[in-house]
């Protein structure tokens, strides 16, 4: 039976262990490190507080018969290419982003995005894909595309990664 | 010296994920005291928060002592640490 969870994100989004256990309850099941999946929630939601200004974000969990779990965040914020202002095509400051590059010149910043790319492309096999104001990107782990649209894609930000949660490795046998 | 320990599970949870948490994390400590940092029922702390936590810490003047942390969290400040640019 496919489960699905939307839930609104605010300041007051409740990150605690019980909390998630009971939300999450039918998409934790059968993931054999949960560390890795509150690993994805914390680097997704930290971006959306950190970069975005946003209004509204929301958070979409899908589930499917098969383990395949989709996470989908979104927010309404200022978009990675106006964030990060750093070409004048958004599909190429989105690639950036994904590489490393960061709003913020704090030292130790920019791991976020990447490390999630790292393991949902290329240990796990699953798929990940950004839009953000003119722009798509989408990795797996044998393919990596992006591109420009005319007219705006999206009015903010959607980070969706899709994975196989039997798959999740332990987060800290790959740090 | 005067010791000031922060309990990060009655704090923060036992799954501590965002960023913006560790900002004010040693706020009005004051000088000329010794920090205990007890992670004492914490499961998971995120990068991202870690990140913030040792940049934090790194402003500090005073001695900081982390005590009760697991494996998880040992192994995630280790890996901050090892990938600060």
């Amino acid at each position: 039976m496919k489960k699905i969870l939307f839930e609104k994100i605010d300041s007051s989004y409740d990150f605690r262990h019980a909390t998630l256990e009971h939300k999450y309850s039918n998409f934790i099941e059968n993931i054999n490190d949960k560390n890795t999946f509150y690993y994805f929630f914390a680097e997704m939601l930290s971006n959306i507080k950190d970069h975005s200004k946003f209004n509204n974000a929301y958070l979409l969990a899908k589930k499917q018969e098969d383990n395949i779990i989709d996470l989908s965040f979104s927010d309404d914020g200022i978009t990675l290419p106006f964030t990060l202002q750093q070409h004048k095509e958004d599909n190429l400051t989105i690639y950036d982003a994904t590489k490393g590059l960061s709003s913020k010149k704090d030292e130790g910043r920019g791991f976020g995005l990447p490390s999630t790319i790292k393991i949902i492309s290329s240990m796990i096999q699953g798929e990940l894909i950004i839009a953000s104001r003119n722009a798509i990107y989408y990795k797996t782990y044998q393919n990596e595309l992006s591109d420009n649209l005319n007219s705006s894609l999206v009015n903010g930000t959607l980070v969706s990664i899709r994975f196989d949660c039997t798959k999740l490795p332990n987060i800290y046998s790959i740090i | 010296m005067t010791t000031k320990t922060i309990n990060m599970y009655e704090r923060y949870g036992d799954i501590i994920g965002l960023r913006y948490l560790a900002e004010s994390i040693f706020d009005n400590i004051g000088d000329n005291i010794e920090i205990v940092v007890d992670f004492d029922k914490v499961e998971f702390i995120g990068r991202s928060f870690t990140q913030e936590y040792i940049r934090q810490k790194k402003k500090q003047n005073a001695k900081i002592i982390e005590i009760n942390a697991s494996s998880s969290i040992t192994n995630m400040i280790d890996w901050v640490v090892k990938t600060w640019k």
